[in-house]
């Protein structure tokens, strides 16, 4: 079947609508959990600022946040696709934002500019989107929508550590240094391995996956990826940087790390935090139509 | 959100002698007039002091505070979109620029403070408030006018003047100088945060 362009559109559109008000039920309850457990005062009150304001954004269709972010889209292509288009890939999904961002019903924030460098000038539709494709086989389009807050993409980190070195150390030396304008807590996404900008790429797609960790604690048997992660985890809350910076139990939500083989000489690492405001969706388009968004429980 | 340890604050007739009674952790509920401003504001502000300009007429930012946010645009009958701080660390090399030059009381924004902006907060008994990253449209709620009062053309980085009713917030740097975000002393915070 052929995809046509305004079904694709369509999905661009519905999906950051769809994200810009409605939180995942995994970060819900991560959160629930770490609203439960912590015992900072000042960090308590500010997750259940967070927690009631998730609540009226998915009542009042409004923006989680102000920032209602960057359009990030990772896009899987099948090889046998056939299109019904006249716009590029790009232009369709910059339609997209277009639409969803000026949706007179819940108009976003337009928050990106042109020229960064010298006159920084505001493009009024929040376009473009920063758009990653892959070729894959199949006949199918694979769609990550997500539209990152810069709170959190500001204090992304990057290092080229020598092959001997331990990610560990340096994850651990790091997170302090990114303070508290991330909004932890949040999710911490860690790309290893390939080239500079491989590893800064693998690390924004971990960010990708819905929070696990507390499946993973209580799964029996680890691969080194898992327990490195559970380790991380565990680690980065005992720093006590805590709800917005004001010390407490939870700093991660989860941390999530994605690897690619590299140069013998190398090992580039790449840190991303996700914060409060965690927006993301995955949808499949086959030509059929539209895609198909997931039903919510307000009651979460 | 246990509002019953929130403390109502007047801003418009708030004094400086009033805020030496602020510690950190304090939990107050604002109303009263509020300015926002964020990074292309702040860089315009100074370009206009420093040219000898002076401020943007219309613009009163005697004994306020002013707000570090970008908001959304209002739909529907709301006065305006979600609305929360945003990062106060990236406008900490304005904080002493506008201390000196503009006689706000103080700042509203989240995370914390470098060294520097703390000791202009300290030398000009002002005070730093942290409102909750991420909550932005239940702090919405607690705005009951806006209007655009200055620099228009920068979109969502416009100064508004704001009318605040129990806007929820936590004092993070006192007029003493002492400091919430404890947690970060240790360690040392790059420039670029």
């Amino acid at each position: 079947m052929k995809i046509k362009q305004e079904h694709f559109i369509e999905s661009i559109y519905s999906s950051l609508q769809y994200i810009s008000y409605y939180h995942a039920p995994d970060f819900i309850k991560a959160m629930v959990l770490a609203y439960e457990k912590e015992t900072n005062k000042s960090a308590k009150n500010a997750i259940a600022q967070i927690l009631i304001n998730s609540k009226m954004c998915a009542l009042g269709k409004r923006p989680i946040c102000q920032d209602t972010g960057i359009v990030n889209v990772f896009i899987e292509v099948g090889m046998e696709i056939q299109w019904e288009a006249d716009l590029s890939l790009e232009e369709m999904v910059n339609e997209g934002v277009r639409r969803a961002y000026n949706d007179p019903e819940n108009r976003l924030r337009a928050s990106i500019v042109s020229d960064p460098l010298f006159t920084r000038k505001n493009t009024q539709d929040n376009t473009p989107a920063v758009i990653h494709t892959k070729l894959v086989p199949g006949a199918k389009l694979d769609i990550v929508v997500a539209a990152k807050g810069c709170g959190s993409e500001n204090k992304a980190k990057f290092s080229v550590l020598n092959p001997g070195d331990n990610l560990t150390d340096w994850v651990m030396r790091t997170i302090p240094t990114m303070g508290a304008g991330w909004c932890p807590p949040g999710i911490i996404g860690i790309g290893v391995g390939g080239t500079a900008e491989k590893a800064m790429l693998l690390a924004k797609s971990s960010l990708m996956e819905p929070i696990d960790i507390n499946e993973l604690q209580e799964k029996s048997q680890h691969t080194e990826i898992e327990a490195l992660r559970i380790d991380l985890y565990n680690k980065i809350n005992e720093l006590g940087i805590g709800a917005q910076g004001l010390g407490g139990l939870t700093t991660v939500l989860d941390v999530k790390i994605h690897d690619y083989p590299t140069h013998a000489a190398s090992q580039p690492v790449a840190m991303i935090p996700n914060c409060a405001a965690t927006r993301h969706i995955h949808f499949t388009l086959d030509g059929s139509g539209v895609a198909e968004l997931p039903e919510v429980d307000i009651g979460l | 959100m246990d509002v019953s340890q929130y403390t109502k604050v007047d801003l418009d007739s708030l004094t400086r002698e009033q805020m030496q009674d602020w510690n950190i952790g304090d939990t107050l509920l604002l109303t009263g007039t509020l300015i926002t401003g964020r990074d292309a504001a702040h860089k315009r502000l100074n370009m206009m002091i420093e040219s000898g300009e002076g401020l943007p007429k219309g613009v009163n930012f005697k004994n306020k505070f002013i707000y570090y946010v970008g908001p959304v645009d209002p739909v529907g009958d709301e006065v305006i979109g979600p609305a929360g701080p945003t990062t106060a660390t990236r406008l900490d090399k304005f904080t002493d620029m506008m201390l000196e030059n503009t006689g706000i009381l103080g700042m509203i924004g989240k995370a914390e403070r470098g060294e520097s902006a703390i000791k202009s907060i300290k030398k000009h008994k002002a005070s730093y408030l942290i409102a909750v990253g991420g909550a932005a449209y239940l702090i919405s709620k607690s705005i009951k006018k806006a209007k655009i009062v200055a620099f228009e053309d920068i979109g969502m980085e416009a100064i508004y003047e704001l009318e605040v009713k129990d806007m929820p917030v936590t004092v993070a740097v006192d007029t003493d100088g002492h400091n919430i975000h404890k947690v970060f002393d240790s360690i040392p915070l790059t420039e670029s945060n």
